[in-house]
């Protein structure tokens, strides 16, 4: 089954009287398992486009389908549970929760899902804290790591789900070069060991070419593909 | 004095049959004129029964005689019945009002304001009148009073007069000059009582070679408590002398035991 | 278990925020608690000072009585005209069939004026009575002249010092006008030379002419209670003699509140001596450090005169010396001497104190009415009419635990009798004579309508009045009866003499007052069936705007609370509001990542039961710690009113769980009042905010 599909979608932002066009008549369709870039500069929709593959947004014509279902359809309740099970989100300025540690902040998701033993849950946050080398820093709140630290905690939260599909806008924005590699470099890991599919945006030329496809996007209209 | 006044009663007395309004110095002079006609140049001995009755309780009835000498200035009240009131008494010397009551053997100081026997009455309703000499006379005008013409006046007292009412309104009979009515009022101008005179009696007094006028009835309305009425009946006057030292303190306990 | 942990972080991580709302909760809390239970134990207090003391448990008065009863007066201040009820035997007979009704006493509250006269004025009559005595006592015959003169002399000082004041306002009236001339006539040798010979006109002339000078203004407005004085004591336990005696059984007599004793009846200044000594001795204070101390020190010595000149001359030549050596001084003028002697400090005090009640207060006329005294009483009704009566005066009551409040404590005791012969009722013999007196007079009643119909006929009669009494021999001899009230004060009344007949209301003391309103039904239903013609009120609507006072205290603290409480919700709104904005990243992220509306809504109750439930129990544990603390050790009563609220010296305090189970709902609506908004306005927030870059 694809895993995310996109037809004629249109998205207009109105600001008063004026309305802007995020997204003109994107069509996509993305399988499992891709790790896919969506590259454009600023203002060409990326964000936006990720946001409505991630729930967060609602086109305003045009259909999205993610993992089987037309998120126009879906109630707000419906939307809020795909989220928390079948996207993972990982964010340019990492949005981890300020008053929580790093165990807890990856644990988070999984104590919203509600359905898993303790056992459970811990053996999943462990493993995802090891897989982003952790470990050490578990106690830990955000403002006692580094950026590329926080950002590793933003990709464990993301993955201790086990989401289809990971979506992550400008991942590496805030990082150096260095840290930003590495996360690129787990990012692909991860990719293979489970068959995530990872979609993401970037301006970032390096990260660009370490994609398997490119999706180039400018003023809200796909230019091109490879 | 006499002779003025003899002028202004014969004046009066002739014009008495036209009504005519007054002016100032003839309201003034008729108001010196009912004081005059109450004078005694003698003495004055009277005896009284006064009527109380308060709203919701029984009547109070009492009897006593009262004593002038209006040359002197000298005022007494002797009350004689009932037996729980007998040998109680007034007197007054200069502007000193005393109260004698014999069960308690004691004297008290009273003052122009003391309800003689705890009636609606006052010292002033017993003693001289000196409405001239107390109060400013203003003419009102004309009045009726029943079947009666009457001119209406209004005193003011004076300053440093100490009086029970500082504010009365008087009605006199134009005819006969007596008053009729009396609206007495406190010095912010509430009605406190109403005071009418239905009936007036003369004697002849030796020593003033005059007549001297007395109010027989007198019906006093409380105007603050209505339905409170005070009834002064002079029921007979003896002007002749009397002992030069009775207006004492003395005097008054002796009639006691 | 996530959402608490999230909840307890936010508040802790934000702690400078938390604890300023915290602390207005502990506030409102403690205040609520603490607050509730001082209004219980004054509202307790009080209950027990009027049960006590006055209204019993119920007050019964003439159900067509113009105005409320309001036993300590009304919201003017006056006493309020209740009309009375014709037959006391009666009502209480059908009230003691009420099973829970253990007394029923009369009580009726009038007010009365005794003037004893100013000093001159006591001295003349004493120098009279001396005169009248036989054998003579010249001795003190020649004491009292000498007495008198000196005060005339006083009379001339003060004449001369005040003589700008006194022209202005009296300057016109004669008695001013003369006073000099007629001073100097009394200081006259000649006036005294002769004194025995002249002696009436001589104190005429004294007590008329001299006496008015003396501005004192002596005059005593006593609020008194008629009842039958052993059944208010049987009724009242708190009760008790202090000074003299108990009215006797079946006696008439007069009971001074021991408060009015002390302090109206009592010399100024030796009531000032005694509040000073009473605020060293008890409250701790200073001559040197309390202000109201210093006045009464100045007004103690601007009144030195009414001590001075009090005393008698061979009384003052004998303290002379000792004063003179008391205070060190050469001065041989006594009324320097008193003067400085008035003049007091903290270190001579103490000693002044006690050669005052030793040594000068036996010379002074140190109660305007003495126990043992009879005195005449002159009783007004609402109309302002008066009447006299001889009341003797056996002792001095209070209530024991408010023995100093000004409240209860003010009321003097009267016995039925007297109160009923003030009261105007008259007797069967007097009622005849009035009849008989009556048909003498021989005139009709004429209403104040019809009074103008009496203007008909002409108004004179020129006839010469009927002579139906020698009026000379009317007056003959003696006919008044000295003495007889006093004679008639040892006259002793049996109980039924005492109850039968009017009163004018009645305290009804409970067997138990837990049932009062059931009794009050009960009375009423009785009254019904009987005609008694009387109503009913609980001792709160009975006491007159004082018992309305601890409504008014306790809607007070209500609204304060009611206040702090909505500040305490308002704070909390507005913080979890800023919150919210300021979270908006975090909660678009919780969104983002998966949580649904109904998870943030849980997490800010949480926040806010956190707030509420943790503050709210510190606040709680400290108002009950206060209420334990100070409760047991009571709160000490500042001054003789606080003493009536207080029913004693002191207030205890109690822990009362209805209030803390109130104050906790009220805590708990407040954590839920102010959480709505900020938690509607946080569901809000879309996930779209977590997309924000950040600043």
């Amino acid at each position: 089954m694809d895993n995310i599909q996109l037809s004629n979608v249109v998205k207009e932002y109105h600001l008063g009287k004026v309305t802007v066009p995020a997204l003109k008549n994107v069509s996509l369709s993305i399988d499992r398992g891709e790790f896919t870039v969506i590259a454009g500069p600023s203002g060409s929709g990326k964000t936006t486009l990720l946001n409505l593959i991630g729930c967060v947004d609602v086109a305003s014509s045009g259909d999205v389908v993610v993992g089987g279902s037309n998120t126009a359809q879906l109630t707000e309740r419906e939307l809020t549970d795909l989220r928390l099970h079948k996207i993972g989100f990982i964010f340019q300025s990492f949005n981890l929760i300020p008053v929580l540690n790093v165990y807890d902040n990856v644990e988070f998701p999984l104590l919203l899902m509600k359905d898993l033993s303790k056992e459970e849950r811990r053996s999943r946050v462990m493993h995802f804290i090891e897989k982003v080398g952790l470990q050490d820093h578990m106690k830990h709140r955000p403002n006692e790591l580094s950026g590329g630290q926080r950002q590793r905690v933003a990709i464990a939260r993301a993955l201790v789900t086990k989401p289809r599909i990971v979506l992550a806008d400008e991942p590496t924005a805030n990082l150096d070069s260095v840290t930003g590699q590495s996360i690129i470099d787990l990012m692909k890991e991860i990719n293979r060991s489970e068959q995530t599919t990872f979609l993401f945006s970037t301006h970032d030329d390096n990260v660009i070419r370490q994609a398997n496809r490119i999706i180039k996007l400018r003023d809200g209209v796909i230019v091109a593909e490879s | 004095m006499s002779m003025k006044v003899l002028i202004l009663i014969a004046i009066f007395l002739a014009g008495a049959v036209q009504a005519v309004p007054l002016k100032p110095q003839e309201a003034l002079d008729l108001v010196k004129l009912v004081d005059e006609r109450q004078r005694n140049s003698g003495d004055y001995t009277s005896l009284c029964y006064v009527k109380e009755t308060e709203r919701k309780l029984e009547p109070k009835v009492f009897q006593a005689v009262v004593y002038r000498r209006d040359t002197d200035d000298k005022f007494m009240i002797l009350f004689t019945k009932p037996k729980e009131e007998a040998g109680k008494g007034y007197l007054k010397i200069d502007k000193n009002l005393w109260m004698y009551d014999p069960s308690t053997g004691k004297w008290e100081r009273r003052t122009e304001r003391e309800r003689i026997g705890g009636t609606n009455s006052r010292r002033g309703d017993f003693d001289e009148s000196r409405l001239a000499d107390e109060y400013d006379v203003t003419y009102e005008g004309e009045g009726t009073l029943g079947n009666f013409k009457t001119h209406k006046m209004k005193l003011v007292a004076k300053p440093k007069s100490d009086v029970a009412y500082p504010v009365i309104s008087l009605w006199v009979d134009q005819l006969d000059k007596n008053v009729l009515k009396r609206e007495e009022s406190s010095l912010s101008g509430k009605l406190m009582r109403t005071t009418f005179y239905p009936k007036w009696t003369k004697k002849f007094s030796p020593s003033k070679k005059a007549n001297v006028w007395i109010p027989e009835e007198m019906r006093i309305f409380d105007e603050i408590e209505k339905g409170n009425s005070t009834v002064i009946l002079i029921k007979e006057t003896d002007l002749s002398s009397l002992d030069t030292n009775i207006f004492s303190k003395a005097w008054i306990e002796s009639k006691s035991k | 278990m996530l959402l608490w942990k999230l909840a307890f972080r936010n508040l802790f991580v934000h702690r400078l925020k938390t604890l300023v709302t915290g602390l207005i909760i502990v506030f409102g809390t403690t205040l609520a608690i603490v607050g509730n239970s001082v209004v219980d134990a004054i509202s307790g207090g009080m209950q027990k000072s009027l049960t006590n003391s006055l209204t019993g448990d119920i007050q019964v008065y003439a159900a067509d009585a113009k105005e409320k009863i309001a036993v300590l007066g009304g919201s003017d201040g006056n006493l309020p005209d209740i009309g009375y009820l014709p037959d006391f035997k009666k009502v209480k007979t059908a009230l003691l069939e009420i099973p829970n009704i253990k007394a029923v006493i009369p009580m009726g509250i009038s007010f009365a004026m005794l003037n004893p006269g100013n000093l001159l004025d006591l001295k003349l009559e004493e120098l009279r009575a001396s005169y009248k005595k036989t054998p003579r006592d010249d001795a003190r015959l020649a004491a009292l002249k000498e007495h008198v003169r000196m005060i005339v002399r006083d009379i001339e000082r003060s004449q001369t010092e005040n003589q700008d004041n006194l022209g202005g306002v009296f300057g016109g009236e004669k008695l001013f006008k003369d006073a000099g001339e007629n001073i100097a006539k009394a200081l006259d040798q000649s006036f005294w030379n002769d004194f025995d010979r002249h002696s009436d006109a001589r104190l005429e002339f004294l007590a008329n002419k001299m006496a008015p000078l003396i501005f004192d203004d002596n005059q005593l407005y006593l609020s008194y209670f008629g009842t039958v004085p052993e059944l208010f004591e049987e009724a009242f336990p708190q009760f008790e003699v202090v000074k003299g005696t108990m009215i006797p059984e079946g006696g008439r007599g007069f009971l001074f509140s021991d408060f009015v004793y002390e302090n109206q009846v009592k010399h100024r200044v030796a009531r000032r001596l005694d509040q000073i000594k009473k605020q060293i001795d008890k409250e701790k204070l200073t001559l040197k450090s309390s202000k109201d101390l210093q006045d009464k020190v100045k007004a103690n010595i601007a009144q030195a005169a009414e001590v001075y000149s009090q005393i008698e001359p061979p009384a003052a030549a004998t303290l002379l010396p000792r004063l003179q050596q008391l205070l060190g001084s050469k001065s041989s003028k006594f009324p320097e001497l008193v003067s400085e002697f008035l003049a007091m400090d903290d270190t001579n005090f103490p000693t002044r104190y006690t050669f005052f009640y030793d040594q000068i207060a036996p010379q002074l006329i140190l109660y305007k009415v003495k126990v043992g005294d009879t005195f005449a009483i002159t009783g007004f009704t609402k109309s302002g009419y008066s009447s006299s009566v001889n009341m003797k005066v056996y002792g001095t009551y209070r209530f024991r635990s408010f023995e100093s409040s000004p409240l209860a404590g003010a009321l003097n005791v009267m016995d039925m009798v007297s109160f009923r012969k003030l009261f105007g009722i008259l007797t069967a013999e007097r009622r005849s004579e009035t009849e008989s007196l009556d048909a003498e007079m021989g005139l009709g009643d004429v209403g104040r309508d019809d009074i103008e119909a009496m203007f008909g006929a002409a108004t004179e009669s020129t006839s010469e009045t009927r002579v139906t009494s020698n009026l000379q021999s009317l007056t003959q001899g003696r006919f008044g009866q000295v003495d007889s009230e006093r004679r008639d004060l040892d006259t002793k009344y049996s109980r039924s003499d005492m109850e039968d007949g009017v009163f004018m209301n009645a305290s009804v003391v409970l067997k138990d007052p837990s049932r009062l309103d059931a009794t009050l039904e009960e009375i009423r239903a009785k009254n019904d069936e009987k005609k008694l013609g009387l109503q009913a009120a609980d001792w709160r609507d009975s006491a007159g705007i004082v018992g309305q006072l601890t409504v008014m205290v306790r809607g007070v603290l209500y609204l304060f609370v009611f206040v702090i409480f909505s500040v305490a919700t308002f704070i909390i709104m507005n913080s979890m509001l800023m919150a919210t904005l300021e979270r908006r990243r975090e909660i678009g992220t919780m969104r983002a990542i998966g949580a649904q509306r109904s998870f943030l809504l849980g997490l800010f109750l949480r926040e806010t039961f956190v707030l509420s439930f943790v503050f709210g129990l510190v606040g709680t544990l400290i108002g009950v710690g206060i209420v334990l603390a100070v409760g047991a050790r009571g709160i000490p009563a500042m001054g003789d009113v606080a003493t009536f609220f207080f029913s004693g010296d002191r207030l205890y305090l109690q822990v009362n769980i209805m209030h803390i189970a109130i104050v906790s709902l009220c805590m708990t609506i407040v954590a839920l009042v102010s959480t709505q908004y900020p938690a509607w306005r946080a569901m809000k927030i879309s996930p779209l905010e977590a997309m924000q870059s950040s600043e």
